[in-house]
C-alpha cells in the first residue's frame, strides 16, 4: 500500500506545485505558502516592521517557494532567510541603508531559537568538588541551552531599545525565565561563548587564552554545566 | 483529567489568553473547556501557558503534525514531545487529522487529502494504532475540508472515516464546518454523511467559519459559524445528545465576548445526553 499511496501523494504534490492560481489545487499551494510566510513573520517581527508588510510578504513568499520545509515545526522556519535579505538589499535601489537586514535576520532567528530552547540549568559548583584536577584540560563546559552568539558590526540593539555603549562586533542572546534578552558581547566573551557552543575543552580554551572569562560566563548564566572526563555532566 | 468534556469550548489563542486566565470553566462568561493546539505548546515557555490553562479548564489537545495519512515514518521525536505535553496538561482527548502533511521529508504545513479507498483507510488506521501505542492512549481523528478529490476515490467520506475508526479503535473529532464545506465543494450531502457516521465515537465536534472564493468555500476559520453549520449541530444533538462542541476560530479573531456568544449559542443547542449514549 505504501508504495502506491506514495506515488499518488507524489503526483498530488507535483500537481499542487504546478497548479495555476485560483484553481482548486492552487488553493493548496497558496495555503501552504501563506502558512509558512506567516510563520516567518512571527520569527522575524522586527525585520517585518522595518520593511513593511507588503515587502515582507513578497520576500517571505519567494523564500518559501525556493526553500522546501524539512522540519515539522514552523518554529524552525527561516534558517536561511538572511540570505534572502542580502539579495534583496543588493538588488533593490534605495535599500542601501538597510544593509543590516541580513544580520537582523540572524539575530531574530537566534532570538526565536532562544525562545523555544529547553530550560536552562543553573551551574552546580559542587559538581567540580570531586573532579580530578590533573584532568582539568579535558573538562567541557556546557552552554545554556538558549545561548546564541550573533556576529554583527551593525548597532542592532538599538532596534530593540537596548542601550549599546559601543559596538563590539558580537551580540549574545539567551532566555531568562520567559523573556529573551540580548546584549553586546566583548570580543573575548564572544570568542569564548562560540568555543563553548562548539564544545571546546578547557585545555583548548586555555590555549586560546579564553579561560579568564569562564567564571564571568558562569555568573551570567551563559555556561550552565560541565562535562567531566568519563562522561558525567552536570 | 478523567471523564469527558461537557458543553462548549474554544480554541485557546494568544489574543484571548488574558481573558481565559482571568476566568475558569465555572465562570458564567467563560467556555466550559479549551482546545490547545499542540504544536503551539511544545516548547517550555508555551507549555507553561498550556499548563496554566489546564489548571482552569478541562482541555483537549489537537495536533497537526502526526501526518496520519503520510507514508514517511511516524515522527517519534514529535510524538515524544507531544507525550510530554500530554503528561503536563492531562487532556480529555488527543487528536489529529485524516490527511497527509509531509512527503519525502518535505512538510507542507497544510492538510492535504487522501484517496478515499479501503486500502488507504487501513493504512491510516495502522498509523493511528502506532500513535496510540506510543502515546499509550486512544486518539481521535478529524475529517478535513477539501477542494479537490482523488480520482481513485471509491468510498464515501463517511465510509472512509468509519473504516479508519473501526480498524484503529480510535474516536472522531467531527468537524461540521468541514462537512458543510465539502457539501458545497463536491456536492455531497453533509446531513447524510453525518447520519451515516458512527456518532457514538465522536468525542466532540468542531464548529468554525469559512469564506467564499469564487465557486468554492475555503475552510479559513476566520468568520462566525454559519446557519447551515448550526443546523448540522442541531441535527447532531438530536442524534447524539450531549456531544460537546468546540468553537474553532484562528484568523481575524473576534473579541472574547464574541467567542463567549458562540459558546453560549452552542450550549443552548446542546441537549442532555441520553442514558443510552456511549461515552466517546
Amino acid at each position: 500500500m505504501s508504495a502506491r499511496l506514495q506515488a499518488l501523494q507524489r503526483r498530488f504534490a507535483r500537481d499542487v506545485a504546478g497548479a495555476p492560481a485560483g484553481s482548486r489545487l492552487g488553493i493548496y499551494r497558496r495555503n501552504a505558502e501563506l502558512v509558512r510566510a506567516r510563520a516567518l513573520g512571527l520569527v522575524f517581527p522586527t525585520g517585518r516592521r522595518v520593511v513593511g508588510e507588503e515587502c515582507f510578504e513578497r520576500v517571505a513568499l519567494r523564500y518559501v517557494r525556493e526553500t522546501p520545509c524539512r522540519v515539522g515545526s514552523l518554529d524552525h522556519e527561516g534558517r536561511g532567510f538572511h540570505a534572502q535579505w542580502a539579495e534583496l538589499v543588493e538588488a533593490t535601489p534605495g535599500f542601501e541603508e538597510l544593509g543590516y537586514l541580513p544580520d537582523l535576520a540572524r539575530l531574530e532567528r537566534a532570538r526565536h531559537d532562544a525562545s523555544i530552547a529547553p530550560e536552562d540549568a543553573k551551574f552546580d559548583w559542587s559538581s567540580l568538588e570531586d573532579a580530578d584536577p590533573d584532568r582539568q584540560g579535558e573538562w567541557v563546559f556546557l552552554p545554556a541551552a538558549s545561548l546564541r552568539v550573533v556576529r554583527t558590526e551593525w548597532d542592532l540593539l538599538a532596534l530593540f531599545d537596548v542601550p549599546a555603549p559601543e559596538r563590539t562586533g558580537a551580540l549574545w542572546v539567551r532566555r531568562v525565565g520567559d523573556e529573551v534578552t540580548q546584549g553586546a558581547a566583548t570580543p573575548g566573551m564572544a570568542r569564548l561563548l562560540e568555543r563553548v557552543i562548539d564544545h571546546a575543552t578547557l585545555g583548548a580554551l586555555a590555549e586560546a587564552g579564553l579561560d579568564a572569562d569562564i567564571e564571568g560566563a558562569i555568573a551570567r548564566g551563559f555556561i550552565t554545566g560541565v562535562r567531566l572526563p568519563g562522561g558525567a555532566a552536570s | 483529567m478523567n471523564g469527558s468534556l461537557h458543553g462548549a469550548g474554544v480554541g485557546a489563542r494568544g489574543p484571548h489568553l488574558d481573558a481565559l486566565r482571568a476566568r475558569t470553566a465555572a465562570s458564567p462568561d467563560a467556555p466550559s473547556w479549551l482546545e490547545l493546539l499542540a504544536d503551539n505548546h511544545l516548547d517550555p515557555v508555551s507549555a507553561r501557558v498550556a499548563s496554566s490553562l489546564a489548571r482552569r479548564y478541562p482541555v483537549a489537545v489537537h495536533a497537526v503534525g502526526m501526518n496520519l495519512g503520510g507514508v514517511d515514518p511516524v515522527d517519534a521525536r514529535y510524538l515524544d514531545r507531544l507525550a510530554a505535553l500530554i503528561d503536563l496538561v492531562d487532556p480529555v482527548h488527543v487528536s489529529d487529522h485524516v490527511a497527509f502533511t509531509a512527503l519525502d521529508g518535505v512538510h507542507h504545513h497544510d492538510l492535504w487529502p487522501l484517496p478515499h479507498t479501503r486500502e488507504v483507510a487501513l493504512h491510516v488506521a495502522a498509523r493511528v494504532r502506532e500513535v496510540q501505542e506510543r502515546l499509550g492512549r486512544r486518539v481521535l481523528v478529524e475529517n478535513i475540508s477539501t477542494y479537490a478529490r482523488h480520482a481513485e476515490d471509491d468510498l464515501t467520506e463517511d465510509a472512509f472515516l468509519t473504516t479508519i475508526v473501526e480498524a484503529a479503535g480510535c474516536g472522531l473529532v467531527l468537524d461540521l464546518n468541514n462537512l458543510w464545506v465539502n457539501q458545497h465543494n463536491h456536492g455531497e450531502d453533509a446531513l447524510e454523511v453525518l447520519r451515516r457516521l458512527p456518532l457514538d465515537r465522536v468525542g466532540y465536534v468542531h464548529l468554525a467559519g469559512h469564506t467564499r472564493s469564487g465557486d468554492l468555500l475555503i475552510d479559513t476559520h476566520d468568520a462566525p459559524v454559519c446557519d447551515a453549520v448550526w443546523g448540522l449541530y442541531s441535527e447532531l444533538q438530536r442524534l447524539a445528545p450531549g456531544t460537546p462542541a468546540l468553537i474553532e476560530w484562528d484568523d481575524d479573531l473576534p473579541t472574547f465576548d464574541v467567542m463567549v456568544d458562540h459558546v453560549q449559542r452552542a450550549e443552548a443547542l446542546t441537549l442532555a445526553p441520553s442514558a443510552a449514549q456511549v461515552s466517546a
